[in-house]
């Protein structure tokens, strides 16, 4: 190797390799405009495998938005515009979609996804209208790989989406959830979850009978994350049924929160007087 | 035989014997390739053997190329040579039936390479001539080096014809160091230094560990490379990789406009 290196001829399992690793904000304004071997391993699909919009900022006046908006000479910017680009990019092959947790994203950009990438095996949700919320279900059925879902909150229709996961999602391996945890929800997740390897439910409602319910029946569980939740302590019986669980996570959580009920204000029954 | 004085300018004189020479044992050599059989294998003047040992050391032992007489002990009787696959003499043959037929000395020499030992220690060299001495487990490392030993094509010395002596020694002590193990956090923090230490040569060992085929520094690199790069202005990334933009104008817009029809 001489001193005048071509490095846009660098081999294009390097340059992939390297795109792979870069978010989606260099990847659509930086690197397509390198040079032209640099343009050519952008288009592939394995650069788009992870679709992560999580960390950009869709607001109008961010600089990311700004930069978009200059690079593309573009009059308007928009998140599903935005999104559409990059499911395209994936030619399908994309596993793994975070969407930003705080701007919310409408139904139609999340069934542009489902239909755009259909082999997703994570998907990170975003905050929902309420009236969108009972689409979940639907959406999930068509995430046949389907093996991690985050949820910002509980929605109306757990049980149905419970049911549809079960259904469709052969090989679903996680779920990371805040909500409140009533026993209902319990035993829909061991009846028809068994085999879930990861359980998240920090900051959670999650009454100590659920709790014990779901370490017993679902005994494949590796990890589960309790932390900061209301509804239990770790006593002696929690931390012994979590033996066999090889992360067990429950710090910061209490039998009643800070004002002294712990209460969830829907359920009468479960108010204690104190 | 005038055309080969007429191209090297004549003979005569002493300026001109060295190229004569040259021209002279091309031609053999050229001939010797496509007529092996009927010809007698060229001679080499001990000028250009000079030249060649000091780029390839064991180019006479690789090439099987017979020189003049001369007083080094490594002389060969050019009379009795013979290309190793056809001399049976020189495989190294565990079974004692003699080999007769040039044909069966051909079958047999891929399957004796087999039977070979794998060298305990071997000799990484450059494209630079720089050498180093590694225990099996540490070249080992590398597929595409491991590949080569189990296939038995490596005595001692591996020629890595396509990395330098500098780039080579990052690549040799990070493999020295994964051999060494340890715990998860510690190796982390160390490939953490490595990065960071090796910040100018990163490009050049990334390009080595893909060549090498050693997927743990080649995702190292690439990953410290993607750490660099990320938030960096178009022009600062062309810098860095000394990359010219070769998209015209034209090819720009095109590209943008792709991109542009989600939005409208």
């Amino acid at each position: 190797m001489e001193n005048n290196k071509r490095w846009e001829e660098m081999d294009m399992d390097c340059l992939v390799n390297i795109f792979q690793r870069l978010g989606l904000e260099d990847l659509t304004i930086g690197v397509p405009f390198v040079c032209k071997s640099w343009y050519r391993a952008s288009l592939d699909p394995l650069c788009w495998r992870v679709l992560d919009l999580e960390p950009l900022d869709f607001m109008p006046w961010s600089k990311f938005t700004k930069r978009f908006l200059i690079h593309y000479s573009l009059n308007h910017f928009s998140f599903t515009g935005f999104m559409r680009l990059v499911a395209m990019r994936s030619h399908g092959s994309a596993i793994e979609l975070r969407f930003p947790l705080l701007f919310g994203a409408s139904m139609h950009d999340l069934f542009y996804a489902s239909s755009e990438c259909p082999g997703l095996k994570k998907v990170v949700m975003p905050n929902l209208l309420l009236e969108d919320e009972a689409h979940i279900p639907e959406l999930v059925a068509k995430w046949k790989e389907l093996e991690l879902l985050e949820i910002q909150s509980k929605p109306a229709c757990f049980l149905e989406m419970v049911a549809q996961i079960s259904l469709n999602c052969k090989n679903f391996a996680g779920l990371r959830m805040l909500g409140s945890i009533k026993k209902d929800d319990a035993l829909a997740i061991v009846k028809l979850l068994p085999k879930l390897k990861y359980l998240c439910f920090d900051k959670s409602y999650l009454p100590k009978e659920q709790l014990l319910m779901i370490m017993d029946g679902c005994k494949e569980l590796e990890r589960l994350s309790v932390k900061d939740c209301i509804g239990f302590e770790a006593d002696e019986e929690v931390v012994k049924k979590a033996l066999g669980i090889k992360i067990f996570q429950c710090e910061g959580s209490k039998l009643f929160d800070d004002s002294g009920y712990d209460t969830d204000e829907c359920d009468p029954l479960y108010v204690h007087v104190i | 035989m005038r055309w080969r004085h007429r191209a090297c300018g004549g003979g005569g004189g002493s300026s001109t014997d060295a190229g004569a020479d040259q021209c002279w044992a091309l031609g053999m050599l050229l001939r010797a390739l496509f007529d092996s059989k009927r010809r007698k294998a060229p001679m080499v003047s001990a000028s250009i053997r000079e030249t060649v040992a000091v780029r390839r050391p064991d180019s006479e032992a690789k090439y099987e190329v017979p020189v003049w007489p001369s007083s080094s002990p490594n002389h060969r009787d050019f009379a009795n040579w013979r290309p190793i696959w056809t001399d049976p003499s020189r495989l190294e043959l565990k079974n004692s039936s003699t080999m007769s037929s040039e044909e069966s000395a051909i079958e047999a020499a891929p399957e004796t390479s087999k039977k070979v030992e794998p060298p305990k220690v071997v000799v990484l060299q450059s494209y630079d001539g720089e050498e180093f001495e590694v225990d099996l487990v540490v070249a080992s490392q590398s597929e595409t080096i491991k590949n080569m030993i189990e296939d038995g094509c490596v005595e001692r010395s591996v020629p890595l014809p396509n990395v330098e002596g500098p780039v080579l020694s990052k690549v040799v002590r990070y493999w020295k160091r994964r051999v060494e193990g340890g715990k998860e956090e510690e190796l982390k923090q160390w490939d953490k230094e490595f990065v960071e230490a090796e910040k100018q040569q990163l490009l050049e060992i990334m390009v080595a560990a893909h060549y090498l085929n050693s997927q743990p520094l080649f995702d190292l690199c690439c990953q410290a490379v993607a750490d660099t790069i990320s938030n960096m202005t178009v022009e600062d990334v062309r810098e860095y990789f000394g990359i010219e933009n070769d998209l015209t104008p034209e090819e720009e817009r095109r590209i943008r406009d792709v991109n542009r029809w989600v939005f409208d």
